[in-house]
């Protein structure tokens, strides 16, 4: 009688500390994945849109183009709420020189507030070449 | 009395196993996302860069062969530039790495880079080639 009621308790602990260790669990996968995502997709952003800065003719056009690339790559409004932020460095935007783009997203947390996932700013970096030889036109 | 004493430790016991159990896979998970979100970084990374470099080789164009209006690409500049490209960038992320391949075929250049930062090697590789006009052929 006592052993019953002895086992009985144990499998009840098990189950109460289960629960909630499995969701917390599953909280950290969530969390994580997502974590690994908005960094590749922040760091594809970026080397994207200092690729197309630095195809373009002049410092002005550069930026404008880096900006509408990095803004349409990250639509993804989980990875980017509010899209992204974009600054560039084209300080060395001549033949032969290179522009840098940095990047940064700041992720929605809504769904996972309840979790207490701290909010979190991602960025990256890229810098491209810009071409030797080009048309005529540039600074 | 002493019956009971016995399943209290068992149970005991069996809470402990259990958070240790969860412990250490949310532990594991952790490092493995950190680990892989290193990784795709690095390899995202490693691509950029020998992108770059590649460009940057295809466009060490030999002077004399644009008299003869076709463009030639000089091996030995191509790879003066590739490398210094390739270190320039790596310097700039604050990576550690090299060149782990660079072929020169014809006009065509293609570089591989590998990046050691995390003693988990990861390479990538791209190709440009030199071609004349806006709207030369892509080989």
């Amino acid at each position: 009688m006592s052993n019953h009621s002895d086992r009985g308790e144990a499998n009840a602990l098990g189950l109460v500390l289960i629960a909630p260790l499995a969701i917390a669990l599953a909280v950290v996968v969530l969390w994580t994945g997502r974590r690994v995502d908005t960094d590749a997709q922040v760091q594809a952003a970026s080397s994207a849109a200092a690729q197309s800065a630095a195809h373009q003719r002049d410092r002005s056009s550069a930026v404008v183009a880096a900006t509408a690339t990095a803004q349409a790559m990250l639509v993804d409004v989980v990875a980017c709420s509010g899209g992204p932020s974009v600054s560039i460095a084209a300080a060395n935007f001549r033949p032969g020189g290179d522009v840098t783009v940095a990047v940064s997203c700041t992720p929605a947390r809504a769904d996972l507030a309840l979790s207490g996932a701290p909010s979190q700013t991602f960025s990256a970096s890229s810098t491209a070449s810009v071409d030797v030889y080009r048309s005529a036109g540039l600074p | 009395m002493k019956r009971h004493r016995t399943e209290s430790d068992r149970g005991s016991a069996t809470v402990l196993m259990i958070t240790l159990c969860f412990t250490f896979l949310a532990g594991s998970l952790l490092w493995l996302s950190r680990t892989v979100d290193q990784s795709l970084d690095d390899r995202a990374n490693a691509a950029a860069i020998a992108l770059q470099a590649a460009r940057a080789g295809a466009q060490a164009i030999d002077l004399t062969s644009l008299r003869d209006g076709r463009a030639a690409v000089d091996p030995t500049a191509a790879r003066v530039a590739a490398t210094s490209t390739t270190n320039r960038l790596l310097a700039s992320n604050g990576d550690s790495g090299s060149i782990a391949a660079m072929s020169i075929d014809g006009n065509r250049v293609t570089v591989s880079v590998t990046i050691t930062t995390t003693g988990r090697p990861a390479t990538g590789s791209a190709s440009a080639s030199a071609v004349v006009g806006v709207d030369g052929p892509s080989s």
